[in-house]
């Protein structure tokens, strides 16, 4: 696996985040659904991996918009370097999740934690 | 609510670095539109700009390490110490702005917003029946309706049905009436909530002739048993008879906001369908699993419309009798909604004039600071910095101004509570929670930020630049800075204007009610209740014999000058609506319906110890008992309804329905109208019955409520009147013991607590506004003392000087009242509902309310004018 480029810190929210591109969200408020993430978190985020390279960003297609009927919307997408990033974002999430799983660990399962 | 936070997002962004400006801005705006369009809520569009406007914030302050930050802090707070003045007018602004705000927050919160305290509380619906001709919008449901709605309907889950009560419990030792519910067993599982102690009772006990059962409320298991564990199982006295106590119920449990401390089973028997015109009880019900509001309503609908065809029996019709639908918060809170938004708007626009008062004084010490700032700017200082600057220091302006706030917040809701309407719905849910400091914090930092950000777009480079050249000690204004702060006085006055036509109007409105006159004198009269229950008073010669006694005995006691007794007291009781038939009317389209909304069993001196009116005929005498001829009296309204053009005198009614061949009463007297539906609605019909025959309605009443006149202080009767009750039976509970002129009271409590609210914020409103005209004028005359001195120097009279002074703020003002007429003309007609007998374009408030505000525009812009006029030319020039 070719290592990224830049460095950027991988915290829980930029993990979130970076996955949601991948996904395929492109929009700021998208990604505060789909994450669950406050706008105070996205935003700064965002700027920081696109100063980083990681993801670029351009307003939509002016015509879009005006059939919508609706203002411009900035448009995200991962670069190149942005999908290794997503793909270790992935694993991380992953790691994260099989704690949450694993029985062993405190019982923390989905369904034992409604007591 | 989408252009209120665009305009914000418009605002903050001023904090985005220049160069990215333009695309965050657009990029939020065009994500608040979409957010907006998907249908959010307005705390979540509002929780999104606040994320903004800490992005934005982290934009401008990247790169600025802990220590920077630190530094920058401490820097303010210095410099807010060295201006003691400044900080503290600054602090106690926000803080009563920021107070007040979070006091209403947490009233609308826990009233409105929250959802009710019950397992997935949405889930729950009350029902309701109505009789449009009759003009009753809420009317209660007969239990055959009752069964056959929860045997039809698939929509629900479970369905409770209840109807408030008053119940007498305790025995010999310590009476007591407390409000209760008499409710089917289904209802608790409705409303889903678990007992505290033990149990709810069951579908077994809540069958007709089983054992008596009782489940008791949190608050009446503290007070009266001491919260002690092991009251259940035990057996308590409940209207007179030997009740096991099954289970006690979590505090704060209720329904439909009646607080209820008792809970008795209904008892209903499902094999009797007959008594469909038998109007008790409310329902409540939880909806089934994929029901929902919409699906119950139209299954509801489609019921009623195929009742006739479906159950052939009873009186449900859609156009004459249909069953109505609403969420059971709705129904709990959907009343005071308005009033509370109202004020949560009032408060709002004193928020906003003290944010205005504090930008101003902001952005005079900005210019107090105009070479200094200068000079660092010179150094070296970019625009950016000092715009960070000047936000830190609003936001730690406003910070402070939180923290007071927050404190003034806790201590007004005290005040508000003890103060507030008993009919104020959830009162105990009411509380600073998460939600309200979160919501504090929010509108401190905006307010911060607005302030803050107001004064630096002043502080240009090229105004800067001018500062340096010109060199003096003083520095006049720009344009600019001159024009912003004429708008923040323009928009105090018209902010306050507002407030003080829409307080003016509820006031008057309050005057118009309190003028009202309840068809009785409340003056001199003390009232209390007496509840006889079937055990010890089973029959009509017990009652009316205790009923005797207990008349004799007061009017014994020394300073009474009369006594009576009537079984439902004025002027706010519950409806009766009872079917009543009129001799010699046709019943047709287009005749009044045969039905009589009060009821009213009276003693012998009723008329003359409420100081009633008999308007015809004549009043009941002792010899209208039971040997005597049937008689009633009848009130004006419902002469008028029922015998327009002629006299009632003589004619009969029956009061045991249409159609019943019960003996007919004879019409001897009409009396004026007593209100008995609240102050702010007509009187309705009343039928009055002498107690001693009021055996043709089917017994004497259980409930009888007492009235003692005197002419001195009626609470002094109080002893006089427990002693006389408990000297008759030990065991009988002596409930509602006040005055009359407080019963009165509380039938406009709800009125008083709008109203001096509104006008404690149009005062406050009015305060700071003036405080804010006062600083710019005084600013702007300190500015001007070089050319004013000038001018005096020159042999301009004095008189003149100040005129010229006084006309410069007077015409800020005008604008402002203008304006603010304009605002309140299209703003009061939100208060429409509120208002009793004003409109809500009252001219005489609409003059008032100018005219007043014009009088502290005046005293604002004097004193500063004044001293305009004591400038020393000498020593003006002389600072040169």
């Amino acid at each position: 696996m070719v290592e990224p480029m830049s460095t950027i810190r991988m915290t829980q929210a930029t993990a979130l985040i970076l996955r949601a591109l991948a996904t395929g969200y492109r929009h700021g408020f998208e990604i505060m659904e789909v994450s669950g993430l406050p706008s105070g978190t996205v935003y700064p985020v965002l700027r920081r991996l696109e100063r980083e390279l990681v993801a670029e960003s351009d307003w939509e297609a002016e015509e879009t918009a005006r059939e919508a009927g609706r203002p411009r919307r900035r448009v995200y997408r991962l670069t190149e370097s942005g999908q290794l990033w997503a793909e270790r974002a992935r694993q991380r999430l992953a790691d994260a999740s099989r704690l949450m799983a694993d029985p062993t660990l405190g019982g923390l399962t989905p369904s034992g934690a409604d007591g | 609510m989408r252009a209120l936070i665009s305009l914000w997002v418009h605002v903050m962004s001023v904090l985005v670095p220049s160069d990215e400006r333009a695309r965050w801005r657009d990029e939020w705006i065009a994500d608040v539109e979409a957010i907006d369009s998907q249908g959010a809520g307005a705390g979540q569009l509002v929780s999104l700009a606040l994320g903004m406007t800490w992005a934005s914030m982290t934009f401008r302050f990247e790169g600025v390490g802990m220590d920077g930050w630190t530094k920058e802090v401490v820097q303010a707070i210095r410099g807010l110490l060295r201006r003691p003045g400044f900080t503290i007018v600054a602090v106690l602004t926000l803080g009563l702005g920021i107070g007040a705000n979070s006091a209403i927050f947490s009233v609308v919160n826990g009233v409105i917003l929250e959802p009710l305290q019950y397992p997935e509380s949405e889930e729950l619906v009350m029902l309701t029946s109505a009789f449009p001709t009759l003009g009753f919008a809420k009317f209660w449901i007969s239990p055959p309706e009752y069964m056959e709605v929860s045997e039809r309907m698939r929509s629900f889950a479970t369905i409770g049905a209840f109807r408030q009560t008053q119940t007498s419990i305790g025995g010999d030792d310590r009476p007591e009436r407390v409000t209760s519910a008499i409710a089917s067993s289904t209802l608790f599982d409705a409303l889903g909530v678990r007992p505290h102690l033990g149990r709810y009772y069951t579908v077994e006990e809540d069958q007709p002739g089983a054992s008596p059962v009782v489940v008791l409320s949190h608050e009446l298991w503290t007070r009266s048993f001491g919260a002690d564990r092991g009251i259940l199982g035990r057996s308590i006295e409940v209207n007179g008879a030997t009740t096991t106590v099954v289970g006690v119920m979590p505090e704060g449990f209720d329904v439909d906001d009646s607080k209820i401390e008792l809970w008795r089973p209904l008892g209903l028997d499902w094999t009797n369908r007959t008594n469909h015109g038998s109007h008790y009880l409310y329902l409540v019900a939880r909806l089934a699993p994929g029901a929902t509001l919409e699906t119950a309503s139209q299954e509801l609908a489609t019921f009623v419309e195929r009742w006739p065809t479906d159950v052939q029996a009873g009186h449900i019709t859609a156009q004459n009798h249909p069953l109505n639908m609403i969420g059971l918060q709705e129904e709990v809170v959907g009343e005071v909604r308005p009033a509370l938004l109202i004020l949560l708007g009032a408060v709002g626009f004193v928020l906003l004039i003290a944010c205005a008062n504090v930008a101003n004084l902001l952005l005079a010490r900005a210019e107090d600071r105009h070479k200094e700032v200068a000079v660092r700017v010179a150094m070296g200082a970019g625009h950016g910095r000092l715009l960070r600057q000047f936000l830190t220091e609003g936001v730690v302006l406003s910070v402070a101004g939180g923290a007071l706030g927050v404190g003034l917040a806790s201590l007004s809701l005290k005040l508000l509570k003890a103060a507030s309407p008993g009919d104020l719905p959830r009162l105990a849910e009411i509380h600073l929670d998460g939600t309200v400091l979160l919501f504090t914090t929010g509108i401190a930092l905006a307010t911060g930020v607005i302030f803050g950000l107001a004064p630096a777009r002043h502080v240009t480079a090229r105004g800067l630049a001018t500062a340096l050249r010109e060199g003096g000690t003083r520095t006049t204004s720009s344009p600019g800075q001159r024009r912003l702060r004429s708008l923040l006085v323009i928009s105090e006055t018209a902010l306050a204007l507002i407030l003080a036509v829409g307080a003016g109007l509820m006031v008057r409105s309050f005057g118009a009610l309190t003028a009202v006159e309840p068809g009785f004198e409340p003056e001199g009269l003390l009232t209390f209740q007496v509840f006889l229950p079937s055990s010890g008073y089973p029959d009509v010669g017990a009652r009316l014999a205790f009923q005797d006694r207990i008349l004799e005995q007061l009017s014994a006691q020394p300073g009474v000058s009369g006594v009576a007794a009537m079984s439902g007291l004025p002027p706010m009781r519950p409806l009766n609506a009872n079917d009543t038939q009129f001799e010699g009317i046709e019943q047709t389209q287009n005749s009044p319906p045969q039905n009589v909304d009060f009821y009213q069993t009276v003693t012998t001196t009723y008329l003359e110890t409420m100081q009633i009116e008999i308007v015809e005929g004549r009043g009941f005498t002792a010899s209208d008992d039971a040997g005597g001829v049937p008689v009633v009296l009848v009130n004006e309204s419902l002469a008028r309804r029922f015998y327009p053009g002629e006299s009632a005198i003589g004619r009969r009614v029956n009061p045991s329905g249409i159609g019943a061949d019960t003996p007919f009463l004879e019409i001897v007297g009409v009396v004026a109208d007593v209100k008995q539906a609240g102050l702010d609605v007509p009187a309705g019909t009343e039928l009055y019955f002498h107690y001693t025959q009021s055996s043709l309605l089917g017994g004497v009443p259980q409930t009888m409520n007492f009235v003692v006149a005197t002419s001195g202080d009626p609470t002094s009767l109080a002893a006089a009147a427990r002693n006389a009750a408990a000297s008759i039976d030990r065991s009988l509970p002596v409930a509602g013991l006040q005055p009359m002129t407080d019963v009165v009271g509380d039938a406009v409590a709800r009125a008083r607590f709008l109203t001096t609210l509104l006008a404690v914020f149009a005062g406050l409103a009015l305060v700071l506004a003036a405080v804010g005209t006062y600083g710019v004028m005084s600013y702007a005359v300190a500015q001007r003392a070089r050319e004013l001195g000038i001018r005096m120097a020159m042999g301009a009279p004095a008189g003149g000087v100040q005129r010229m002074v006084l006309g410069q703020g007077l015409r800020m003002a005008a604008v402002g009242l203008v304006i603010g007429l304009a605002g309140a003309w299209g703003l009061t007609g939100m208060l429409e509902s509120m208002l009793f007998n004003i409109d809500a374009r009252d001219l005489t408030t609409f003059v008032a309310g100018p005219i007043l505000l014009a009088l502290v525009a005046i005293v604002a812009c004097w004193i500063p004018a004044r001293r305009a006029t004591r400038v020393d030319p000498v020593t003006v020039l002389r600072e040169e």
